[in-house]
């Protein structure tokens, strides 16, 4: 009949106030605060977006779609034709992608796992190693670029020195169509790399030490530790790193454009065989003015870039391990 | 097999040690190496360049430095990346600011579709609307200035996201203290908000500094002549006349790198923090 | 004059409303304090009074202005909140000063009145620290001279000794009532906590679920609460409550308890509108300290039968739990120290101090 402590009749229980009340302005200012950004992007990204795929349909002249020729689907023909010279680039561009991601993720779980801290606080030691792999990363790719002709020089190069002093044969390296990509590669590992490294670094500091402990008094050698207890923290990561990798270093053009004689028509050489699809839209457009073109190789690798990391989620999800 | 308790064998852990410090070392002297060798040859004599093996022990002459300055107006170039550097910061930070608060801050209509579409603006890979920019850049008047390689670069996802995650720890209180004290929407970020989120402003500041600083391949479509080339190209086109004068070279891109030594100097640790939160987002 | 007013001020929060119909005065120096549970309404009507929210419905006005959608930064009004939302980046000297710069004071007021409030609440050696280098009660502290400095018509306070523990509570709790009396200003406070608000209050408002239950000075409300809320809210432990049958003896009213009966003398006051209410039934209210144990019934006084279950002392009295029936249960509240155990009882008390609710609407009877 009575409740302990009874409520008004025409009282109903609140639960919570929402959360959001105290901010409530007036709506305009809102809008008035995200126009700059949005006015920015609205110009250089998402314009462009829409542009690049209309451009790949003309013989775009720079004056405007009036000036232009409509060309339908040619481009795209041109782009499938072998003597183009497009599907190669995305050979070059897969092998190099192919390389660059696992080298790099390999590289740099290795450097974290070198690095990372063991005590309660960094050694002097382990900061110093620590800025030694990153400060590659921060510095603009054209200044070391041309540290890096210098090593890959085939006569006086760090390179070969190195080699000779191993018992190696030299290499012609960036004169080499085999060894020029693979110069490109090392040079961009080394730039790169840290940042794998401090993603890895990040990732392990969450592995609670307690489990790895718990793993030891069970016996398992460090390998057994790593691979069972460690690797599945990481995942997430790893699958961050896979998407993250492969957006960079399909994109990469200073490094191989600088390396491979980019100052003599558009780099990619020799014959070719660093011409990966970010050269090949930069030489198309740029060196031989075809804009039109050009925009549809742009559009297929934004498609080819987002089919990969479609798939790398797809694929990465289902592997993942999500505490 | 191995059951050792790690810390039962203190030899064997002693030695681990020390081979792991000594591989620390080789890392650390790997990563340096090419850094160390361009000090070496923009440093070096005429008779030290083209030795095989190479010769890495610094002679310390300066007369390349000295050419270097000859060679190229570097004040010139210098000047334009500083104030295409400091402009975009200035821009980003400003759009950054005020789009994170709104985003954080201030319910709007449309406001998770404001969200979205900038979420979506992370998606375009920048080289596949190279094309593309450069005919807006054209049509705006754009090409080969300053303003070009600054205002497609003026508003930053990452920034507004950093902003707006930071504006949302903020607690209520914070405005409503500032509302009773007087204060108007751009007071409270003013003087309070923004002071509040250094670290933000810090990490965006650094990471618009490298990524324009570095910047290549927008100012070397855009630019022609000296009217607005930033060092990067100049260092580039200088690699591409004379790539024999390997000293020079070498003094010419070690003076590029210099701000970014020196800032990663006086930063590193935010720097570093930065970059590893920037893969957060 | 620093009068507030809410005019029939409502506020919805999407489909749910926050406060109802609030019709309410804060007299000039008055120190009214809003008292009620959690999401019970207080602090959104403090906020609509300071300007940080405004009504669905209604008008807030200051003496005779119409505020209602008035910026808080012209209303002149200050407020101390229960976090303190200091400025964490600020000294102390700046977290004061920060308000009179937003308002142009000339530097050299500024100063003066920094300084004359650090004296007042002994800040003068913490101006040049940050907030995070305060303990609890400095920072509250700090967060009431950022009120004062201003000299504002009045304060509005959400929950500001919350935060602090049990003897610094106390202790500025005593504090505030003499700043109260010194600045002579209209004081808004919002609680949950009933013993700051019976010490602190000129009047004190009871609300729950977005409706004001009562508004009286705290003894008012503590003797002659209106309704069975407020009678349980207010009091530690709050009221007993009895569902009562009447009965009719010897042309005596007696309530009928559980099984037993108890008679009740003629000529109460609430007797009339009882009757009048033509329920069979109602609800009797006694105080825990109006209860009367005895070993042995006492034939001079109706008394009620019941069984101790539990004892709780707590020094200067006694809490005596007891059953009536198994699913009746008063407390009873005694200077008298009483043995634990299942031990057979007499209640009894004096009827006058009997409230008597109506079983529908829950209103006391007397109020009526």
């Amino acid at each position: 009949m009575l409740e302990p402590i009874p409520s008004p009749p025409s009282a109903r229980p609140l639960a919570a106030v929402p959360q959001a009340h105290a901010r409530r302005r007036p709506v305009p200012l809102g809008w008035a605060l995200v126009l700059p950004a949005l006015a920015f992007l609205a110009v250089f990204t998402y314009l462009p977006a829409g542009l690049v795929a209309a451009m790949s349909l003309f013989h775009w002249n720079l004056a405007g779609f009036g000036a232009s020729q409509w060309v339908g689907l040619h481009h795209y023909a041109q782009l499938m034709n072998p003597i183009s010279g497009f599907l190669q680039s995305l050979t070059v561009t897969a092998y190099y992608v192919g390389m660059m991601v696992p080298l790099s993720i390999a590289l740099g779980l290795g450097l974290a796992w070198l690095l990372k801290g063991r005590g309660p606080r960094l050694t002097l030691w382990e900061t110093f190693t620590r800025s030694a792999v990153f400060l590659p990363y921060i510095t603009p790719a054209i200044a070391t670029s041309i540290i890096w002709i210098f090593i890959f020089n085939p006569q006086f190069g760090l390179a070969n020195a190195v080699l000779t002093a191993l018992h190696l044969p030299a290499l012609g390296w960036l004169t080499s169509t085999t060894w020029a990509l693979p110069a490109v590669m090392i040079n961009n590992l080394w730039h790169n790399v840290g940042f794998m490294v401090i993603l890895f670094l990040a990732a392990l500091s969450t592995v609670p030490q307690a489990v790895v402990e718990a793993a030891w008094m069970d016996g398992a050698s460090a390998a057994e530790t790593f691979w069972h207890v460690i690797r599945p923290h990481l995942s997430p990561v790893m699958l961050l790193a896979v998407i993250l990798g492969t957006i960079q270093a399909m994109q990469t053009f200073g490094s191989i454009y600088q390396m491979t004689g980019g100052q003599f028509g558009g780099g990619g050489g020799p014959l070719n065989s660093t011409t990966t699809t970010a050269i090949y839209l930069y030489k198309s457009a740029f060196v031989y003015f075809h804009y039109g073109y050009g925009a549809a190789v742009g559009v297929v690798l934004f498609l080819v870039m987002l089919g990969v990391a479609l798939a790398q989620k797809q694929i990465g999800e289902r592997r993942t391990f999500y505490r | 097999m191995d059951m050792t308790n790690p810390a039962a064998r203190p030899s064997n852990r002693l030695g681990r040690r020390w081979a792991r410090a000594a591989l620390m070392a080789v890392v650390a002297a790997a990563f340096l190496l090419p850094f160390y060798w361009a000090v070496v040859l923009s440093v070096a004599t005429r008779a030290q360049v083209f030795t095989m093996p190479p010769d890495l022990v610094p002679s310390w002459d300066f007369i390349s430095w000295a050419r270097v300055f000859a060679l190229a107006p570097w004040g010139l170039y210098f000047a334009h990346s500083v104030v295409i550097t400091g402009a975009t910061m200035a821009a980003v930070l400003v759009t950054g600011v005020l789009a994170g608060y709104a985003l954080a801050e201030v319910p709007f209509r449309g406001r998770e579709v404001v969200m979205g579409v900038m979420l979506a603006a992370l998606m375009v890979p920048p080289e596949a609307i190279l094309i593309p920019n450069y005919v807006i850049a054209y049509h705006l008047h754009l090409l080969n200035s300053l303003a070009g390689q600054v205002v497609p670069f003026g508003a930053n996802v990452l920034a507004v996201f950093l902003f707006r995650q930071f504006f949302k720890t903020l607690p209520a209180e914070l405005w409503d203290a500032c509302r009773m004290d007087g204060a108007r929407w751009w007071q409270y970020l003013r003087h309070i908000a923004v002071p509040l989120a250094r670290p933000v402003v810090m990490t965006v500041t650094l990471l618009t500094f490298v990524a324009q600083w570095s910047q290549f391949q927008w100012p070397l479509i855009i630019t022609q002549g000296n009217g607005a080339r930033p060092v990067e190209v100049a260092l580039s086109y200088l690699q591409g006349f004379d790539g024999s004068h390997w000293r020079q070279l070498a003094a010419a891109s070690l003076l590029t790198l210099a701000p970014i030594f020196v800032v990663f100097l006086l930063t590193q640790r935010h720097l570093i923090s930065s970059v590893a939160g920037r893969a957060e987002v | 004059m620093a009068q507030i007013e809410w005019d029939q001020v409502s506020k919805w929060f999407g489909p749910v409303a926050a406060v109802r119909d609030i019709r309410l005065t804060a007299r000039d120096r008055e120190f009214l304090v809003l008292l009620g549970p959690s999401g019970c309404g207080k602090t959104t009507t403090l906020r609509m009074a300071a300007g940080l929210e405004a009504p669905t419905a209604g008008r807030v006005l200051l003496g005779a202005r119409d505020v209602t959608h008035v910026e808080p930064r012209d209303r002149d009004l200050a407020m101390v909140f229960q976090n303190y939302a200091l400025y964490p980046h600020m000294t102390v000297y700046d977290n004061l000063a920060f308000g009179l710069k937003l308002r142009k004071t000339p530097p050299a007021n500024i100063r003066r009145a920094v300084q004359d409030t650090a004296v007042r609440l002994g800040l003068e050696s913490l101006l040049h620290r940050r907030p995070s280098e305060l303990s609890g009660g400095q920072r509250q502290r700090v967060a009431l001279g950022r009120a004062m400095v201003r000299e504002p018509q009045a304060f509005l306070m959400d929950e500001p000794l919350s935060n602090l523990d049990a003897t610094l509570r106390a202790e500025t709790r005593v504090q505030l009532k003499a700043l109260h009396a010194q600045l002579a200003t209209t004081v808004v406070y919002v609680t949950h906590d009933q013993t700051e608000a019976m010490t602190l209050a000129t009047r004190i408002v009871v609300m729950s679920g977005g409706v004001i239950q009562q508004v009286d000075t705290p003894e008012a409300i503590y003797d002659h609460p209106a309704n069975q809320f407020v009678a349980t809210f207010i009091g530690t432990p709050g009221m007993n409550m009895l569902p009562v049958l009447w009965t009719r003896a010897d042309g005596q009213l007696a309530a009928v308890i559980g099984a037993q009966r108890l008679p009740l003398p003629p000529g109460l006051p609430w007797m009339r509108a009882a009757a009048s209410s033509g329920h069979h039934g109602a609800t009797l209210g006694v105080r825990p300290e109006h209860l009367r144990m005895s070993g042995a019934p006492d034939p001079a006084t109706p008394s009620l039968k019941a069984r101790i279950r539990l004892v709780e002392p707590m020094g200067h009295e006694t809490l005596v739990h007891l059953d009536l029936d198994p699913d009746l249960t008063l407390v009873a509240r005694t200077p008298d120290r009483w043995p634990n155990g299942n031990i057979p009882i007499w209640v009894s008390f004096d009827p006058r101090r009997l409230h008597v609710f109506d079983s529908v609407s829950q209103v006391a009877y007397e109020a009526v």
